[in-house]
């Protein structure tokens, strides 16, 4: 399989008050045609800002990216394209849904105007062209009456439907990559089984990557092919699903996969990761998450580890995966 | 939205009523003879004033002042001026043209300038554009109204000679051609309505820099742009819809305050405005014009908080409902 999308070195940082955060730092990941990458973290862990970073969906300023950053999609540097060449790519080729279906529709226009409109950004279509597409969309994702509903406003649906129109609407330019950052956190649990399938069945259809964030594991074995763990702004380990599931190589990782609960095996409580995810504006020394580790050594302290292989395909960033002499202590 | 309109003006009905019963007392209370008014400068025999004080229907009780004056209002009849010896009707109607006209320059000035001001900040607040236009909005808004006329009259009506200082028509008018009539008036209403109106430009400019920021905070912005949106379709079609509710408010607020007259510009200006009529009917004591003047400002208060409702209505899906 070929990279589609090819992040390198991506470090977004803004500039506040509190001082420089850098909410990203040092990222780089691989998304294949075809495939569905999980890029799973704790709330603060730089997840959503890497998902926007990809589409320059961050302000500037105060955002800004690090000398290095790369986001290649197609062999074009995304984050050195002029931005009328990236508004081509926006929506067209790269589409992202969001976690706030309620708040990410404009409240004072209809539904199915705001799908038309993605239509006709990138297709030299007549409006009642686009505005028939957009009723076919919102048949796709499941809208009962969709020639009636075109005319709803976002207040008028539920948040499952609201959610099943931004992914209309994302897919209205048949785009080679889907984002999709949360988007079933803010929907009720069974609804939030819907809209999960109802997006696997699109991405075979559609024959589509997708970049899927999440900070539930649980939902990530169902639905992705590879798994990249986020921590403190960069990826901690990365590989396939079933080997991050199954031998987990970094501690932050283990402790993740404990603290999902699960009904097949009987436990009095479930096992969280002591202490908080640090803020962006001051990281710990060292490995980002040796001050909640419990294998925590002196190197640790000083020394950020780098990637380790921990298998095909997998790796790691922590010391305890350095196989050189001495060092272990 | 039947309903609403209907319930809108039971609610304004009573609203008037109450204005003319306080406008009644609060003229009475206010010390001063309305006949000595009339008379300022000459003396005149105690018979001739109770004549006049009959004549006008002072000489009643309150109580039967008071039916009499709610009666006469119900049928429109507004009684005649103590100062000009003609119906209060016919001041009303020869100054409220002129204010009208002022009134809507000065709101298109208003709003023209301050949402384009308002919309250019608010999409790029914190740039160096937007903090020079914060100083300079903050520095008209803090200039007092008739000082900015003054200067106005200074500098472009006396060193530039480029327009007229006062009134709303030369000496010469009638001798015009319509287009030189439309150009005198047009020439005369130059500098009252930027007087009037720049002052409002620079509120609107900050309310609405202030609602377009807000709106550009909004995760729909985020939405628009990740479509592939240009940022002019972002900015007037997504953000502007939103930040319009703060705009008008504005606009039904502003309405009645315009129309009922500026008594600072036009006293300035010499335009015979509404605000004129009303600050000189207030010293002669002359009861009936303060009274015509009052319930047609009372009138549009209310008329003008209508269209904002309904115009807010039609601005935002989500009230439109409930």
């Amino acid at each position: 399989m070929t990279a589609l999308l090819r992040v390198r070195h991506l470090s977004t940082s803004f500039q506040t008050e509190a001082g420089l955060v850098r909410a990203v730092d040092d990222v780089s990941f691989d998304l294949a045609e075809g495939e569905t990458l999980g890029l799973v973290g704790e709330s603060g862990s730089g997840k959503t800002v890497t998902a926007l970073s990809i589409l320059r969906l961050i302000p500037q300023p105060p955002g800004a990216f690090g000398p290095e950053s790369r986001i290649e999609y197609d062999g074009v540097d995304l984050l050195r394209l002029p931005s009328r060449e990236l508004r081509k790519v926006r929506g067209a080729q790269i589409a992202m849904i969001f976690q706030e279906p309620m708040s990410s529709l404009n409240p004072v226009l209809t539904v199915g105007s705001q799908i038309s409109e993605a239509i006709r950004a990138h297709e030299p279509v007549s409006r009642k062209e686009a505005n028939d597409r957009a009723v076919e969309l919102l048949d796709l994702v499941g809208i009962p009456e969709p020639g009636r509903r075109f005319r709803d406003y976002p207040h008028q649906m539920s948040g499952g439907m609201q959610q099943r129109v931004m992914i209309g609407m994302a897919l209205s330019c048949r785009p080679k990559i889907l984002i999709a950052d949360e988007p079933t956190t803010a929907l009720d649990v069974t609804i939030q089984a819907q809209i999960l399938d109802l997006l696997l069945e699109l991405k075979e259809r559609f024959a589509m990557s997708v970049l899927f964030i999440t900070h539930d594991l649980g939902v990530l074995a169902g639905v992705a092919d590879r798994v990249a763990v986020m921590y403190g702004g960069s990826i901690v380990e990365q590989g396939p699903v079933r080997a991050v599931f199954e031998q987990p190589a970094h501690p932050y990782t283990r402790g993740l996969l404990h603290a999902v609960p699960r009904v097949d095996r009987p436990s009095d409580r479930i096992e969280g990761i002591p202490g908080s995810v640090p803020t962006a504006t001051a990281w710990p020394s060292g490995c980002r998450f040796h001050p909640r580790c419990s294998e925590c050594m002196k190197r640790c302290e000083v020394d950020a580890p780098p990637s380790y292989s921990a298998g095909t395909d997998h790796t790691a960033r922590c010391w305890l995966l350095d196989q050189s002499e001495g060092q272990r202590q | 939205m039947g309903r609403f309109v209907l319930r809108r003006l039971a609610q304004s009905a009573v609203i008037v009523f109450l204005v003319a019963t306080l406008t009644f007392v609060l003229l009475r209370m206010a010390p001063g003879d309305p006949v000595r008014a009339q008379f300022r400068d000459v003396t005149v025999s105690q018979e001739v004033i109770d004549e006049y004080r009959r004549s006008w229907g002072l000489d009643r009780s309150m109580p039967v002042q008071y039916v009499q004056y709610l009666g006469n209002l119900i049928r429109g009849d507004f009684g005649q001026s103590f100062s000009l010896h003609r119906p209060a009707w016919d001041v009303i109607r020869e100054a409220l043209p002129n204010t009208v006209v002022l009134a809507l320059a000065a709101l298109g000035i208003s709003f023209a300038t301050g949402m384009v001001l308002g919309t250019a900040q608010g999409a790029n607040p914190n740039s160096r554009m937007d903090h020079t236009l914060t100083v300079i909005t903050l520095a008209v808004f803090s200039i007092p109204i008739f000082w900015l006329g003054l200067m106005f009259m200074l500098v472009f009506g006396q060193w530039m000679g480029w327009f007229p200082i006062g009134g709303e028509v030369s000496p010469v008018y009638r001798g015009l051609p319509l287009v030189g009539q439309l150009a005198d008036r047009f020439r005369h209403l130059v500098l009252p309505a930027l007087t009037l109106g720049l002052g409002g430009a620079a509120v609107v400019a900050r309310f609405h820099r202030a609602a377009m920021a807000e709106a550009f905070a909004e995760n729909f912005i985020r939405t628009a742009r990740a479509k592939g949106l240009s940022e002019q379709t972002v900015v007037l079609k997504h953000a502007l819809r939103n930040a319009l509710l703060p705009a008008i408010t504005m606009f039904g607020l502003s309405l009645p305050v315009l129309f009922s007259g500026s008594v600072l510009v036009e006293y300035v200006f010499a335009w015979h405005g509404m605000g004129l009529a009303a600050f000189e009917a207030v010293g002669r004591r002359d009861y009936n014009v303060v009274t015509a003047i009052t319930m047609i400002g009372a009138t549009l208060v209310v008329a003008g908080n209508m269209v904002a409702d309904l115009l807010y209505r039609l601005a935002d899906p989500r009230t439109a409902e409930s």
